[in-house]
């Protein structure tokens, strides 16, 4: 077969033409291609003003590079000054854009834009702040106290005054990771409003038993009351018992037949004996009901006085009242967990609102993932075999230098590695960030490793280590004359994942020292002592926060160690006062036990007067009835006495008259 | 300029007026192009081929045509055929790795399912194409095309104006 030497002629012109104009319009070719890739990635209008690029290095510079936000294209993700580049002309061949160095001067954060970034035929994603109504006032917000759950120590009942941490609301856009900073900002602000304020003076107040236990109510008061009533439905029954039973009856029968009994005429011997037959059957009714009696008299009278109370009957109510009063008494008075957590809390929020801040300035300016397209017709699937060797994403910045502003907000930082597939890429991407605002400054510095996709599924972001020299807090309520609570070399660890499960993480911060100083003036010994005590730096303060919820709607709980050491200084100084509240709280205990017993005695005799009352009136018609029959017994005997004297006075005149009418046809 | 005119080739073809070998080298390389979506590397490498060799453009480019159609209507079977080399031919798996991680191979985007199975169904065709074309062209000019031409019905047909049409497309050659 033959060769076109033609067609080979027409070949290598072809190169030669190709490199001669790549040399010419490498710039426009390449800042034509750079837009076109940074576009593919950032999915909005993408321009660079100005590319020099030497020929065959690649290197030089490029200035008003902008990058318009896909979210909000009236205004551009980034924009640049002037840069210096180092582009990777073998790997742009190759549809990658790496950057060996890329230091970005100038760079200004969502700067408006005068036309739109607007891909053509994309629409801006509806981003969260959009669907959202306006969040509710800080006051409207449901407030739990998560400390609760993350203290070691007992449950407390803190002061209505002082939350910890709110939860996250249910909210539709749980854990959208993508959420507007404003729209986050507000719910950190909302979250961080909600936090306690400081107030020292809390910590220096005198004890005052009188007003910490007003208003408590003691378990043995409660016992008495409780046992106090259940002995006025045991008198109520007896009462209800002795007015239905059968003894009045009895009594009223028995009454009448002694009646019957004593208005009964002896006139023979036969009527005699059974009025003496009579009287025996109600003698022997009288006993019956002098035994039912008897019987009702005493358990009465043992109901009665089992109603009595005793102090003794309350057990360990009394002891378990003292602890409690003890145990609430310190809480209300010296409360040193709130007052860590006040002081820790705030603390903590910034510095978690200073990670977050970071942690959505990194998920929003990082380039799209490299997805794979849409199937389609002829256009096959891609099969991923495992990289071997050096792997190139689509974007790379293997050092990205920069300065710039975002309102009042100056940073400047260097970002290594920073790539549009950082799972793949495998390499730990650092950061190191500098940053201030009205005259808090804070820095950032981390190396984390992109465990997965940082937009389409979860980023999580390990903190190895970020430092902070000190960090002041300060209460605000007295601006110019604060009191207020510094940490000296602080170490904070953080883990964080963000992604569409919403939001985890963990923050520690690890300070060698804390020293408070106070704005109240003490007032008595007492506040000297104890402002004395707490103005000698902490040390080794350890603080651990929780994050729940979403980037937009967060939670916040706190654990700390400073509570302990904040005890313990505090029980030293106010040692004696404790040990005098004790007492005061036992004598109190007791006190009101004892008054409430004779109270409730006094009233549960006055209680039982109606039944003692019917028993006396019972008692006396049973006595009565005795006397009564004892008349009866006494009439039948006098009338049988009567007729056994007129009987034997008749007997006798029969005999006299018989011996005088035999004595009378005698002659003597 | 290099003969483009498809009609025109394939009554030069019917009239044995090119070279057999050239006419299949032709068809081979541009059925194996035209099948394969995109401009990868080795597809780059056939085009180099179909400009430097010899061949028939035409042949090439209707080839190629006829590939692309072919290639739509077999997309399903392609894909299947190049799922199967990559992913489910376990023994190809280290020779795909050691591929995948070579830049000049990567740009073969070989480990398309469907470049992957072009490759396969448009190289054995086309080297079908090659080897048996040539031998079926020679056939044809050299003892088809002889019966044809004392065939009554072909002779009546070149005597009127569809005869004179054929001669013109076929450059003149009867």
């Amino acid at each position: 077969m033959m060769i076109r030497k033609s067609a080979l002629a027409l070949i290598g012109l072809t190169v030669v033409t190709t490199a001669a104009g790549f040399m010419l319009l490498r710039n426009s070719l390449i800042e034509s291609q750079m837009e076109d890739l940074l576009t593919e990635q950032f999915k909005a209008r993408s321009d660079i003003r100005d590319l020099n690029l030497d020929p065959f290095g690649l290197e030089g510079g490029l200035s008003g590079l902008e990058i318009a936000d896909r979210k909000q294209p009236m205004q551009n993700l980034i924009q640049t000054g002037k840069a210096e580049v180092d582009v990777a002309g073998w790997s742009l061949l190759r549809g990658s854009l790496v950057f060996a160095t890329l230091n970005l001067k100038d760079l200004q954060l969502d700067a408006p834009r005068k036309t739109s970034g607007a891909l053509p035929g994309r629409k801006a994603p509806v981003t969260p702040s959009a669907t959202k109504e306006s969040p509710p006032s800080p006051t409207s917000e449901p407030v739990t106290t998560s400390k609760q759950e993350m203290d070691s120590a007992p449950a407390t009942t803190p002061a209505p005054s002082t939350p910890v941490a709110t939860e996250p609301e249910p909210s539709s856009d749980q854990g959208n990771a993508t959420a507007s900073s404003d729209d986050s900002s507000v719910n950190w602000k909302k979250l961080n409003d909600n936090l306690p304020r400081l107030d020292l003076a809390q910590a220096s107040k005198q004890l005052n038993i009188p007003d910490l236990t007003q208003g408590l109510e003691l378990q043995s008061v409660k016992q008495i009351q409780q046992a106090k009533q259940q002995n006025r439905n045991n008198i109520d029954s007896l009462k209800a018992e002795l007015e239905n039973d059968d003894l009045d009856k009895r009594i009223a029968d028995t009454r009448a037949q002694i009646i019957a009994l004593k208005a009964r005429k002896i006139t023979d011997i036969k009527s005699a004996e059974k009025a003496l037959k009579d009287a025996q059957a109600i003698n022997k009714n009288i006993a019956a009901i002098n035994a039912d009696y008897k019987k009702i008299r005493s358990e009465s009278d043992r109901l009665i006085k089992n109603s009595k109370l005793h102090k003794n009957q309350l057990g360990n109510s009394i002891r378990d009242d003292i602890n409690t009063m003890k145990q609430l008494a310190n809480i209300r008075n010296i409360n040193t967990k709130d007052i860590a957590i006040i002081l820790f809390g705030q603390a903590t929020m910034q510095k978690i609102q200073q990670v977050m801040d970071y942690a959505n300035l990194a998920m929003k300016y990082m380039p799209e993932s490299d997805d794979e397209e849409p199937v389609s017709r002829r256009s096959g699937r891609d099969i991923r075999f495992p990289v071997t060797t050096g792997y190139e994403p689509y974007l790379l910045v293997k050092n990205l230098a920069f300065n710039g502003s975002k309102g009042a907000r100056q940073f400047a930082g260097k970002i290594t590695n920073f790539s549009s597939n950082p799972i793949r890429y495998r390499q730990p991407v650092s950061l190191s960030l500098n940053s201030s605002v009205n005259r808090t400054d804070w820095q950032l510095s981390s190396v984390f490793h992109a465990e997965s996709d940082a937009r389409n599924t979860v980023v999580t972001l390990t903190g190895d280590h970020i430092k902070s020299q000190q960090i002041k807090l300060s209460d605000k309520k007295d601006p110019s004359n604060p009191s207020q609570a510094i940490f000296k070399d602080s170490n904070v660890l953080a883990k964080l994942d963000i992604g569409k499960q919403g939001l985890s993480g963990t923050l520690k911060l690890d300070a060698s020292k804390l020293n408070l100083s106070f704005a109240e003036k003490a007032r008595t010994r007492f506040d000297r002592e104890i402002q004395n005590a707490l103005s000698k730096p902490f040390n080794n303060v350890v603080l651990e926060a929780r994050l729940s919820g979403s980037l937009s709607n967060p939670g916040l709980s706190v654990k700390t160690n400073i509570d302990q050491q904040l005890s313990r200084r505090l029980k030293a100084v106010v040692g004696e006062k404790v040990a005098q509240a004790n007492r005061q709280l036992e004598n109190h205990v007791t006190r009101s036990v004892a008054k409430e017993l004779n109270i409730a005695n006094n009233e549960i005799e006055n209680y039982s007067k109606p039944v003692k009352n019917i028993l006396t009136g019972k008692g006396k018609a049973k006595d009565e009835l005795a006397a009564l029959q004892k008349q009866a017994e006494n009439n039948i005997k006098s009338q049988l006495n009567k007729y056994k004297r007129a009987q034997a006075n008749k007997l006798k005149k029969q005999t006299q008259d018989k011996l005088k009418k035999s004595l009378k046809g005698l002659k003597f | 300029m290099f003969g483009l005119n498809p009609l025109q080739f394939l009554f030069r073809v019917l009239a044995g007026a090119d070279r057999p070998g050239e006419v299949a080298g032709g068809l081979a390389l541009g059925f194996f192009i035209g099948l394969t979506p995109g401009w990868p590397l080795h597809i780059l490498l056939a085009c180099l081929l179909l400009l430097v060799f010899n061949v028939n453009l035409s042949a090439a480019f209707l080839a190629a045509a006829f590939a692309v159609g072919l290639s739509w209507l077999l997309d399903p079977v392609i894909n299947a055929l190049g799922s199967l080399l990559l992913e489910d031919i376990a023994a190809l798996h280290g020779l795909w790795t050691w591929a995948y991680n070579n830049p000049l191979v990567a740009w073969t985007r070989f480990n398309n399912t469907m470049v992957m199975g072009a490759l396969a169904l448009g190289g054995l065709i086309s080297l079908l194409i090659a080897v048996f074309g040539t031998q079926i062209l020679v056939r044809y000019q050299s003892v088809w095309l002889e019966q044809l031409k004392q065939h009554r019905l072909f002779r009546l047909l070149m005597k009127s104006r569809i005869g004179q049409l054929y001669y013109w497309l076929s450059g003149g050659i009867s």
